[in-house]
């Protein structure tokens, strides 16, 4: 059976085909290219980086290297477009003719969906590649290739500098006891600790609220919400002097409770995870109360787990909100105690007066990201499906 | 039937106590204190003891400052870009990618991966992106055309016609990873028999888009809109990053910043010490948006009235 | 089950973590002496410096301690004000030199007259000192200064068949920097920011002031303020030669100089280090004179006492005892910074070519606008100076608004 189109040579078709691989070959070549060298540059930095004097020494030896492997990314970049291309022309002719449309639907959609995480995740890539550039360098553009920002001459330095393992902080660290905790380890325990406890918190207490705005009854249910609502279009740098005049009235300046007690009542917490109750069914919650469920009962194993996405997307976001909230960790902050310093005012510690160096201000920004990340790896899994996804699609 | 709503307002008072609770500690006061300052004439010292009562001066200056008006003007134009852009990109890459499809989990965490960075790392970037000379974007068209193309010689942050549009693009790719996981996790409430129903009756893909997907995601798209006018209204940090207010307009004699949002302003007047200025103008902004939200809702409560009157 | 174990792995790790990290309090050691707290900004080679001088001045004092507290540069200006807001700050805190007008207005300052600083004030270089000089009165110890000179591309000079040097005047600099510009290839003469700090020079070569000596007015609508933005205006629009570096969005003007684009940009002395990373062949040279000769802005950090500390007058010690000559040309000498004390000049000799020319430049620098909120100085002039650079409006107009403003806004308050 030969449809209209198909059977027969389709110009049009051929032309889209040939189009679309043209497409496919350049992103390929571009991006396998630049994640290839991205990752000798890595190996090439960590490599120079032992044993070398910590100075200008360590970037000419990691350039001499890197110059030797250019041939080496773009033969790997080469070979792996050149197998994708075949791979894709033997589909393609392999493909019965009718369903040739649906080929080239499908690999259009996969070509778009690849240039859109490139552009979105192109920012990290340039945070990446910005961070083991050397100083004075990170601002210096390939003449010869707009398209490669993998630094050629990589360097360790800027993470150094930022871990104080460098020679200058190392000789510096003295045997002062509190100079001694001033340092990456104790910032950032700090944080982890104060992020996850105001995670953990935020997302059960606006998970029960929500599960009240959402399908409880309460008198005035609907004007409180909307007055929480409304609280939610002040600026929160309006609440900073008076929540910090009542955080040193309460005695708990320089604590960890004061670094994010303020910021557990989170109205957007409970309007988003309202907002997504609003989509679960009632008759779910019917049917547990009729099997003689407690209310807690309800809560925890009907709501609880059909949320669940969302409650994750929220801790996610509260730890993220805590993990590099500033302004506030800052005023709250006693100096003279380093046990009281979070991550980013520790790194803001590095910063220097003048220095807007680039290169020291991303590789901090690596660090600050890396527990995310872990974080969201860990939680990948029940990021979007619910825990119990069978209950609903029957 | 008494005795049971009794019970289920204990129960609900439980459940939303802990919460209540701190917001009552951590919030009322702050609320409170800010609107009484902002009864009051900029602070002579740091104790904030000595503070001058001007009445309702501050609200008054608001209405002769130019710059306030402007800057309200921009937030909306702010806020009708960036919110339906937001939805339709989330909504569209949650779609896509509740399909089969190879590597979809990869697609969707590399979606959401720009939510972790912190606004001005992302605001820095895209400035490195934008700039002209020297961004990305000036040296793909150098490549592509020639030395003096626009991108090339003005940027697109340079130009008051494409500063907030650029602005606007760089802030819905960010936030629209976090739109599509709501959207994506919405999605997996709905029943699969309403669709398989509606196939029945001969619905078009079209058809139950608009007619199911669409009512029954109407919670989702609803928090949306309104965080997204509450993030209009609060946008700082990607205006500070980008373009600090610029490019300059003149208009009418007044120069003004053609990206100087409301809540830009505000910072400004907050980071130069007029405590009672910027306390006026959050409860002016706060008034404005309530009398919008209320003239809205009268408005659709109008037109329904209307269609049942048919 | 894995999940269940995973997740009481975590929640262990997580108490552990409580267990381990909540408590924060720490020993303090005391051995009966006061404790002064310094709050200053400096970073790591600062701070051990800084360490060195309070050991010498403590072992003159028996009775007192210094206690330096670092805090980030960047949210200086917020954490003090907080800190006073409830009676939590500091003996005395380096802070930059905007924020002294701030905390002198605001009464939080000591004035230092009642030390007789006038004795001893002479010692210090005069552009850095006048900027805690408010109504009058002194209230900050400069400790630190900056200025911008002139940065020049040497290569990009000799490629132009010219001698590399910065030009003597501004009809100079506009004469050579036609030739070193050719835009087809993407390389300008100039790049200049938009910012009122970076401009100063500008105003500064024509002798204008921003806000009069009283305080009361602003001078910005004066003739010879006009002429310095006319001048800035004709650079990018009339002679075409700067490079649109003010443009919102635009990169700064040191990316472009360290990639070979730019002849020439105003810079400080604290990217002389960073540049040499960059090994490129650059000249440091006077700013070009305009009709009120060579000029340029100040920059740096004062230091001062407040108001609520006890022990003012061991503040002011230890503070001028960190400032003296012979700490001075210790600091400086060490850390390749501009000293601030005129006795310091004498007792070190530095090789460093670029930073001498930062010492002549720092003699001819004026003093910068005294007001109570800088940066909302800057709100007021930035955007009427962009203005006039995008040709929307002239140097006169421009400047007429912004000093009404600043009338209505800063001085009238």
């Amino acid at each position: 059976m030969i449809s209209q189109h198909g059977g027969k040579m389709s110009p049009v078709r051929v032309f889209i085909f040939i189009v679309l691989l043209a497409a496919l070959i350049s992103i390929s070549y571009v991006v396998s290219g630049q994640l290839f060298k991205f990752g000798g540059m890595v190996i090439t930095a960590f490599a120079a980086s032992d044993g070398m004097p910590v100075g200008d020494g360590a970037a000419p030896a990691s350039a001499d290297v890197m110059l030797k492997l250019v041939p080496v990314f773009n033969g790997l970049a080469i070979i792996l477009t050149i197998a994708l291309t075949i791979l894709t022309v033997r589909w393609y002719i392999g493909t019965k003719a009718e369903e040739r449309a649906t080929f080239l639907k499908k690999m259009f959609l996969y070509e778009a969906l690849v240039i859109g995480v490139v552009v979105v995740l192109f920012p990290f890539f340039w945070m990446l590649c910005t961070s083991f550039k050397p100083s004075g360098q990170e601002l210096i553009i390939n003449k010869s290739n707009p398209f490669d920002i993998v630094p050629s001459e990589p360097t360790l330095q800027n993470f150094k500098k930022v871990l104080k393992i460098d020679a200058a902080s190392v000789a510096m660290a003295s045997e002062d006891p509190i100079e001694q905790k001033k340092n990456f380890g104790t910032y950032f325990l700090n944080s982890l600790l104060v992020a996850t406890t105001a995670a953990f918190l935020v997302t059960l207490f606006a998970s029960m609220g929500a599960y009240v705005f959402s399908k409880k009854e309460l008198p005035y249910k609907q004007q409180i919400f909307m007055l929480l609502l409304a609280t939610m279009m002040i600026p929160g740098m309006m609440f900073m002097v008076p929540q910090f005049f009542m955080i040193c009235q309460m005695g708990m300046f320089g604590t960890k409770w004061a670094m994010f007690l303020p910021h557990l009542a989170s109205v957007f917490g409970i309007f988003m995870l309202k907002q997504f109750m609003d989509t679960i069914p009632n008759s779910l919650l019917e049917a547990a109360q009729i099997d003689g469920a407690s209310e807690w009962q309800v809560f925890r194993v009907v709501i609880v787990p059909l949320a669940f996405p969302i409650i994750l997307t929220l801790f996610l976001l509260t730890f993220l909100f805590h993990w590099s909230n500033f302004l506030w960790q800052l005023i709250v902050t006693n100096f003279e105690n380093p046990l009281s310093i979070t991550l980013p005012v520790g790194l803001a510690l590095f910063r220097g007066q003048y220095t807007s160096e680039l290169g020291l201000i991303m590789s901090a920004s690596c660090f600050s990201i890396v527990p995310i990340a872990v974080l969201f790896l860990f939680a990948q899994r029940y990021f979007i499906e619910g825990m119990t996804q069978g209950a609903v699609k029957e | 039937m008494a005795i049971k709503s009794s019970k289920e307002t204990a129960v609900s008072v439980g459940f939303l106590s802990p919460f209540m609770l701190l917001f009552g500690i951590f919030l009322i006061f702050p609320i409170f204190y800010s609107f009484y300052l902002s009864f009051f004439g900029s602070p002579t010292d740091y104790s904030l003891s000595n503070l001058e009562f001007v009445g309702l001066d501050n609200y008054v200056r608001i209405f002769t400052d130019f710059q306030f008006w402007w800057s309200l003007m921009v937030t909306a134009v702010y806020g009708l870009l960036t919110i339906p852009l937001g939805i339709a990109a989330s909504l569209a890459l949650a779609l896509l990618l509740d399909n089969k499809l190879f590597g979809k989990s990869f697609f969707r965490s590399a979606f959401f991966l720009p939510n972790v960075l912190d606004m001005l790392v992302v605001g820095v970037i895209w400035t490195l992106i934008y700039a002209p000379k020297f961004g990305a974007l000036a040296q793909l068209t150098t490549f592509i055309m020639s030395e003096d193309n626009f991108f090339n010689t003005t940027g697109l942050l340079g130009s008051p016609y494409t500063a907030l549009p650029a602005v606007v693009f760089a802030m819905v790719l960010k936030g629209a990873g976090f739109g599509m996981v709501l959207f994506l996790a919405a999605l997996q409430n709905i029943p699969q028999a309403v669709y398989e129903a509606a196939d029945i009756d001969g619905a078009s893909e079209w058809q139950k888009f608009w007619n199911i997907t669409v009512p029954l995601l109407k919670p989702i798209i609803v928090f949306m809109g309104i965080t997204g006018v509450i993030g209009a209204l609060n946008a700082f940090t990607e205006i500070y990053a980008m373009t600090s207010g610029g490019p300059q307009v003149v208009i009418g004699g007044e120069t003004v910043g053609s990206t100087s949002v409301a809540g830009y302003y505000l910072y400004k007047q907050f980071e130069s010490g007029n405590y009672g200025y910027a306390a006026a103008i959050s409860y002016m902004l706060l008034i404005i948006t309530l009398g919008i939200t209320w003239l809205q809702q009268r408005l659709a409560a109008r037109k329904s009235a209307q269609e049942v009157g048919k | 089950m894995d999940e269940k174990k995973i997740i009481i792995v975590a929640i262990i790790a997580y108490l552990a973590l409580v267990f381990v990290c909540w408590d924060d309090s720490i020993d303090k050691t005391r051995d009966g002496r006061t404790i002064l707290a310094f709050w200053h900004t400096y970073n790591d080679l600062e701070e051990k410096i800084l360490k060195d001088v309070i050991k010498e001045w403590e072992a003159q004092n028996a009775s007192f301690t210094i206690r330096p507290v670092r805090i980030p540069f960047d949210g200086h200006k917020p954490k003090l004000r907080t800190a006073l807001t409830v009676g939590q700050g500091p003996d005395m805190a380096r802070v930059d030199w905007s924020f002294v007008c701030e905390l002198a207005r605001k009464n939080a300052v000591v004035d230092l007259e009642t030390f007789n600083f006038s004795q001893i004030r002479g010692q210090y270089l005069k552009a850095p000192l006048e900027t805690g000089l408010i109504d009058g009165k002194y209230y900050g110890i400069p400790d630190q200064t900056t200025c911008v000179a002139m940065f020049y591309n040497k290569k990009m000079f000799v490629d132009a068949g010219l001698d590399p040097m910065v030009p003597p005047t501004w009809e100079k600099f506009i004469e050579v920097g036609k030739k070193l510009t050719d835009s087809s290839r993407g390389q300008y003469a100039f790049a200049m920011s938009n910012t009122l700090w970076w401009n100063l020079p500008f105003f500064n070569t024509f002798g204008a002031k921003i806000i009069s000596a009283d305080g009361k007015k602003s001078e910005l609508n004066s003739d010879k303020a006009i002429a310095a933005l006319e001048l800035m205006a004709s650079l990018v629009n009339e002679h075409k030669i700067e490079a649109g570096a003010w443009r919102p969005g635009a990169i700064s003007p040191e990316q472009g100089f360290v990639n070979g684009k730019y002849a020439m940009i105003l810079m400080g002395p604290w990217n002389l280090a960073k540049f040499n990373n960059t090994k490129m062949d650059y000249g440091v040279g006077l700013i070009p004179a305009g009709p009120a000769g060579t000029s340029t802005n100040v920059g740096g950090t004062d230091t001062v006492i407040f108001k609520h500390s006890p022990y003012a007058k061991e503040c002011y010690d230890f503070l001028t005892f960190f400032t003296n000559a012979k700490n001075q040309a210790r600091w400086c000498s060490e850390l390749n910074q501009l000293p601030i004390n005129l006795g310091a000049y004498d007792l070190v000799e530095f090789e460093n070519e670029h930073l001498k020319t930062f010492m002549e430049q720092m003699k001819h620098a004026r003093v910068n606008p005294v007001v109570t909120s800088y940066g909302l100085l800057e709100d007021m002039v930035n955007p009427e100076m962009e203005a006039v650079l995008s040709g929307q409006k002239t140097a006169k107009e421009a400047l007429t608004s912004a000093a009404a403003k600043i009338e209505e806004r800063i001085l009238n308050q």
